[in-house]
């Protein structure tokens, strides 16, 4: 990434959070950040995506997307054809980074690397013990987190339980990982029986790297299994899916798309490649995980 | 007056395994399709008359005319109904 910041302190947050997640662009992206004393007071009138604490506003006359933080304090510009990013926040947010790095930033730049053919997906990535690549897909609840943990702790390679990039130019379909610790919320750190990792104080959760848990990061993983997850009050089961269904799952997560509707096409294609390449399957977790620890891999042969 | 049908600009499309992964761009939607209802949106890719559309089961499926002309009906309702597909009447 390509930064241009006139505050040294700032410009330092960035570079460090860019430079944690280990992951290198094929090409520099050009990202700008500006601090403003006003926060941005504009209307934009295209079409909105509502994330968690951000709208997205796309389409013409410019092409160009812009991130408005729901609070205020913050706003950005991509345009999606080159990749470069305008960022704007107000000297209150700036002063913390932590409230706008993961929550706001990370969104713009997954937004950048669109223009290099990367889809963000919200989905956990490993490798079994047999080498095999695993792609876990889900919402916020549906347990990735916890089962990332999981199969850390089961010596499974574990490239990040949220924050995955599908790459277009790949045949098969690779998936790389934003490198940050697993995030776990109590009920999963007390089910997994952990003691210790670093608090993620804004998350609510605590965090821990897989090399920590006894499993190790790994950067690329080439699924060879989706899942799409769920939890539920039953016992832990993996059912096979029939790859359209596991496509249409797979849009919901990595939406977006949306926002780049001449890019929509392949990325149908791209999600549709990847089902695929894998043996796509529905699972939905239960509690006995915590008991029988190696389910996962006696689940599927 | 002929009727003609077509996919909605913004519908995109892709196969897989016989059946459809159909995707509404405008109504940020996206569901599956059969093979059957697969035939009939690649088909829409260009504006179709229902004739059209009973033409293309028949000749992908082993189907009698009056079923694939209730198929394909059904098809089109449902689709028109979701905005996959729109009239273009001339």
């Amino acid at each position: 990434m390509r930064l241009a910041c006139d505050r040294a302190d700032l410009r330092m947050a960035v570079e460090r959070w860019l430079a944690d997640s280990q992951l290198t662009a094929p090409r520099a992206l050009d990202l700008e950040l500006a601090v403003a004393g006003e926060p941005w007071g504009g209307r934009d009138l295209r079409p909105c995506l509502r994330q968690p604490d951000i709208d997205l506003f796309y389409g013409p006359p410019d092409g160009a997307l812009r991130l408005v933080w729901r609070g205020g304090a913050g706003h950005a510009v991509v345009d999606l054809a080159s990749g470069a990013a305008r960022v704007t926040l107000v000297e209150a947010a700036a002063a913390r980074p932590e409230s706008w790095l993961r929550p706001f930033l990370l969104l713009v730049v997954a937004a950048q690397y669109r223009a290099l053919g990367w889809s963000h997906v919200h989905a956990a990535t490993a490798v079994d013990p047999r080498g095999r690549g695993w792609l876990v897909a889900g919402d916020s609840r549906s347990g990735k987190s916890t089962t990332a943990a999981l199969l850390a702790s089961r010596g499974w390679g574990v490239g990040t339980d949220d924050t995955a990039f599908l790459l277009d130019g790949t045949r098969p379909v690779a998936v790389l990982a934003w490198r940050e610790p697993i995030a776990l919320r109590d009920d999963g750190y007390r089910l997994l029986g952990l003691t210790g990792g670093a608090a993620l104080e804004r998350r609510g959760k605590t965090g821990f790297f897989p090399d920590e848990l006894g499993g190790r990061w790994v950067d690329r993983v080439t699924p060879e299994i989706v899942a799409i997850a769920a939890v539920h009050d039953g016992p832990t089961t993996l059912e096979p899916l029939r790859p359209a269904l596991a496509v249409a799952d797979l849009l919901s997560w990595s939406l977006l798309f949306v926002v780049d509707p001449g890019r929509a096409q392949r990325h149908l294609e791209l999600v549709t490649r990847l089902a695929s390449q894998a043996r796509c399957y529905r699972l939905r977790l239960g509690k006995d995980i915590f008991e029988h620890r190696d389910l996962l891999s006696e689940l599927v042969p | 007056m002929t009727v003609r049908y077509q996919r909605h600009p913004n519908v995109r499309l892709t196969a897989l395994e016989g059946e459809g992964v159909v995707l509404h761009l405008d109504e940020r939607r996206y569901f599956t399709v059969n093979a059957t209802g697969l035939t009939l949106l690649e088909a829409l890719v260009e504006p179709r008359t229902l004739d059209d559309l009973v033409s293309a089961l028949i000749g992908e499926y082993e189907v009698q005319p009056p079923d694939a002309r209730a198929t394909a009906e059904t098809f089109l309702r449902q689709c028109l109904d979701r905005g996959v597909v729109r009239t273009l009447e001339a």
